[in-house]
């Protein structure tokens, strides 16, 4: 505890611990940045965010340039494709990318969806968006949002079913 | 500055401080650089520049009005015509040069020479990046950051009252204060910085320099509210704090339109509050507010403790010297105290009108090299000494040096998540553009080709560093700033 660096070399007669106390941490904290960013440039994708591989895993995620960015790349935003399980819910499922922004619960989605060449059935949409309690959604429809949020909401997977058994029954 | 060592030793612990402030500033600008142009309050002060020359743009910043910042609109348009396209890299590299810039200046104002003080320079440097006023320089830019900009002249304001006193410096010494401070109101600070580094002798600048300096500051009150007529910023123009809550420009309006210096007092006690204890952030006491409801997180006991400890270190290092002070005897350590504390309130009044954390960006750049002199004085003190009190300073210490590299740490991680929330503001760039309502914006092929190129750069060209997964970050960094 009490070895000293020379005072000639420190300036001063502070101890070498008291020198490692102070200057350990920050350079520490520096190192650890710089390691990280010096392996994430060299592929290292330990601790991040995985990009979402699908449209549907975008547009449930609320990934908005990731969503507009596969868009770009060709892939088709009225395509079913996967929704990873505990993305939205436990199981996987496939989905439209509308359909997994509703499920998802991201309503500002569906309006970028939208500009981006998805089609709204509205009688599907609305199906959903009553199943999840999003009121914007019926909002973007132009329908009104009374009694939307205050049932009980399904489960998301259930959402979808029943909601295409109702598309295909003609039922509003 | 510590003992009497040999030029050569003296050099080469500058010349390591120096190479440590390049790396920390190259490391920064490798976060800045993932993060593309933002779209609000950015956009829309790009598009007036394709139809005008730099001297018409300067000018039309002459206009009476509440606000005199003609270099600020100046400087973006240079950059803006240099850039010939390249938005991005133009924009975000002029930040990231001048982060560099910054951190080399401040290393250079603390002129470490020896081993000891060398190896402080890495906590001033983790201070002053994990300060949250210093947090809105580099997470946002408009697409130049204005305070960061002002702190690049305090700090060079700083660095020249140090230099040895020649015509050169006095000349640069009056362009620094009159491009300051007609880039935004803050830049009045460098006058601030100046006359108190002369008086606390500091004398880089001559004589004839701070009557220059001072004609100029004159020059500038004349100019702004005489023959311009400029007014001041009025109540109801911004959100602000107040208290636990955060309220509108009307709400604010109703509750001090009869006594404005109220809000007034508040927002200047609050501003120098927040660099010393790192509350209350935006004039809201979020802290307290959410001890109250039982919602306290661990970031801000390690923002509230961090600073505190901080400030009580600043404070150890005035009542040690105080005596000293009052004989005449100032060294270079405490010509760091000194501007700090004479910087704090000054600052503070400019954050009369409203409360915002990133205004108080140039005292948090001077409360970091006080912290550095602090706690170079309170290790000194401690040293060598088994007493309950020196035990206390090195818990004390140890607690300030781990906290601050947290919240250095902890800027990299914000800015990491801000690369992902800019480019999704982009994607949503109609909502955006409805929300502004009815304007004139976007509405010849050049508007519409700046705004192309800055979408594309958001969405598909620049490099997409990924978001960080780590739950437990979100509860140890500050994500508010």
């Amino acid at each position: 505890m009490n070895a000293a660096v020379s005072p000639r070399l420190l300036g001063s007669a502070i101890p070498a611990w008291l020198v490692v106390m102070l200057a350990a941490p920050p350079v520490a904290a520096f190192t650890s940045l710089a390691a990280y960013v010096t392996a994430e440039s060299l592929g290292f994708r330990g601790l991040a965010v995985p990009a979402p591989a699908t449209l549907s895993e975008a547009a449930a995620a609320g990934a908005a340039a990731r969503v507009v960015e596969l868009i770009g790349e060709g892939h088709d935003p009225n395509s079913p494709s996967l929704v990873p399980a505990g993305a939205v819910d436990a199981d996987a499922f496939t989905a439209t990318a509308v359909e997994a922004a509703i499920l998802g619960r991201r309503a500002e989605m569906v309006n970028l969806l939208r500009e981006q060449g998805a089609r709204l059935d509205p009688a599907h949409v609305a199906c959903l968006a009553r199943a999840s309690g999003l009121p914007e959604v019926m909002e973007l429809l132009g329908s009104g949002s009374a009694g939307v949020g205050t049932e009980r909401l399904m489960r998301p997977i259930d959402a979808l079913r029943s909601c295409a058994r109702t598309s295909a029954s003609g039922q509003p | 500055m510590g003992g009497s060592v040999g030029d050569a030793v003296a050099r080469r612990w500058r010349t390591a401080a120096h190479g440590f402030a390049l790396l920390a500033g190259g490391l920064l600008a490798v976060f800045l650089l993932g993060i593309p142009v933002q779209l609000s309050d950015s956009l829309a002060n790009l598009l007036p520049f394709p139809d005008a020359s730099l001297a018409e743009i300067v000018r039309r910043g002459f206009q009476p009005g509440p606000y005199l910042r003609p270099f600020l609109t100046g400087l973006l348009k240079l950059v803006f015509d240099l850039s010939g396209g390249h938005y991005f890299a133009w924009f975000r590299g002029f930040q990231a040069i001048q982060v560099v810039a910054l951190l080399v200046l401040v290393v250079r104002i603390l002129g470490p020479r020896t081993l000891w003080g060398a190896s402080l320079v890495p906590l001033a440097l983790a201070a002053l990046l994990g300060m949250h006023t210093f947090a809105g320089t580099v997470r946002e830019a408009f697409p130049i950051n204005t305070f960061l900009t002002i702190l690049l002249c305090c700090a060079g304001a700083a660095s020249l009252s140090e230099s040895r006193s020649r015509p050169v410096v006095d000349l640069a010494a009056v362009l620094l204060l009159i491009f300051a401070m007609l880039t935004v109101e803050t830049g009045l600070l460098v006058w601030v910085v100046f006359v108190v580094a002369w008086l606390i002798g500091a004398r880089g600048v001559s004589r004839r320099g701070m009557v220059a300096l001072t004609v100029c500051l004159a020059g500038y009150f004349v100019f702004r509210f005489v023959i311009l007529g400029g007014a001041t910023p009025g109540l109801s123009e911004r959100d602000s704090g107040f208290g636990l809550s955060t309220y509108g420009g009307d709400d604010l309006a109703r509750m001090f339109g009869n006594n404005p210096m109220l809000f007034y007092a508040y927002n200047v006690t609050s501003a120098m509050a927040t660099v010393l204890f790192a509350e209350p952030r935006g004039g809201v006491w979020a802290a307290v507010r959410d001890a109250l409801s039982g919602d306290l997180r661990w970031w801000q006991i390690i923002n509230v403790l961090t600073s505190v400890l901080t400030t009580s270190l600043i404070a150890r290092h005035v009542v040690s010297r105080w005596r000293h002070w009052r004989q005449g005897l100032v060294d270079d350590d405490d010509r760091l105290v000194l501007l700090f504390l004479a910087l704090l309130p000054a600052n503070a009044l400019f954050a009369y009108a409203y409360a915002k954390d990133v205004i108080m960006s140039p005292a948090g750049l001077f409360y970091a090299l006080a912290a550095y002199a602090a706690v170079k004085s309170a290790a000194e003190s401690a040293a060598g000494k088994v007493t309950l009190r020196s035990i206390s300073v090195v818990v004390c210490l140890a607690l300030v040096a781990c906290g601050w590299s947290v919240r250095f740490v902890g800027l990299h991680y914000n800015l990491r998540q801000r690369a992902a929330s800019v480019r999704d503001e982009w994607a949503y760039f109609s909502d955006w553009q409805r929300e502004q309502g009815p304007s004139e914006m976007l509405v010849t092929p050049t508007h519409r080709r700046i705004r192309d190129s800055l979408y594309e750069d958001a969405i598909r060209r620049t490099p997409k560093p990924p978001a960080l997964a780590l739950s437990w970050a979100d509860e140890i960094f500050d994500r508010s700033q």
